[in-house]
């Protein structure tokens, strides 16, 4: 019975080592290639995003907007101000 | 307690400045995508024999009027080779070729800003073969490249290998957005690459 315990302990412990080395060894598959001529490992990433274009419209009805409510808000708040 | 009108159009007020200023900077600047890289990937970085006077510092493209500054950009948390902070500089690809060395070295920018103004790479497609690009470094004269070809692919299907791991000779290679922009990704659907190789 304490030698089975023993067994169960002992094959857990190694699952869990096996689990934590290809947990960290996961990062280092997503982006590499082997260069076997040069014998030297080159990070291959994904390719960059280099754009926000698409973004120009909701950002300039943004702007807009909270242009609008500065004006018109500083406007009362400088002619309540005069009339306090 | 009454609250006074003035105290809400105040808060107001204020609330539309922080929005205001806070979408014209994240429009107008890129947030800077930090370097996620894992220890061991970068120790996987390939070893060459390279000083800091090797490494570039400007990027000159005469027939677009492009005169940029060099940044030196590694992977964002997506896996992707991260982009400069802003979008007048350029990002050179640190983990990769160094360019001027045998190797295909890798620069990015950006083709616009998120109020659609133009970024250092918006006219790249521009570009034709035969083209002078140069790319400044401390210790060296420039080193001259000359574009060979100029291609755009879908995003998911840009050839990496050939992008980053060509080494057969000294060769630079530009890439840039293109295409439609896929509202859903904050992102556009296509990539301009630029393949060039160095000519002295």
């Amino acid at each position: 019975m304490t030698l089975s315990l023993s067994k169960r302990i002992a094959g857990g412990a190694v699952g869990l080592a096996v689990g934590t080395l290809l947990a960290l060894a996961a990062p280092l598959t997503y982006a590499q290639t082997t260069d076997t001529t040069t014998d030297t490992t080159v990070t291959t990433p994904g390719v960059p995003s280099t754009g926000a274009g698409g973004e120009a419209a909701s950002n300039v009805l943004v702007l807009g907007a909270s242009a609008v409510v500065l004006v018109a808000g500083g406007a009362y708040l400088l002619k309540t101000r005069k009339q306090a | 307690m009454r609250i006074s009108p003035r105290l809400i159009v105040a808060t107001v007020v204020l609330a539309a400045g922080v929005v205001f200023v806070t979408t014209l900077v994240r429009a107008v600047w890129y947030m800077p995508d930090p370097d996620t890289a894992s220890s061991a990937l970068v120790a996987a970085a390939p070893a060459r024999a390279v000083v800091p006077g090797d490494l570039p510092e400007r990027l000159r493209i005469p027939a677009l009027g492009i005169n940029a500054f060099v940044r030196q950009v590694g992977v964002n948390a997506q896996g992707n080779m991260a982009t400069p902070g802003n979008f007048t500089d350029v990002g050179w690809y640190r983990y990769g070729t160094v360019p001027g060395f045998v190797g295909s070295a890798v620069i990015d920018g950006h083709v616009d800003n998120a109020l659609a103004l133009d970024g250092v790479f918006k006219h790249l497609s521009d570009l034709k073969a035969g083209d002078d690009i140069y790319v400044d470094t401390a210790s060296s004269t420039p080193l001259h490249f000359v574009v060979v070809d100029v291609e755009s692919y879908p995003s998911d299907q840009v050839p990496l290998d050939k992008l980053f791991n060509t080494k057969d000779k000294a060769r630079l290679n530009l890439i840039t957005c293109t295409g439609t922009w896929i509202q859903n990704q904050k992102e556009y659907d296509q990539r301009l690459v630029v393949y060039a190789e160095l000519w002295s």
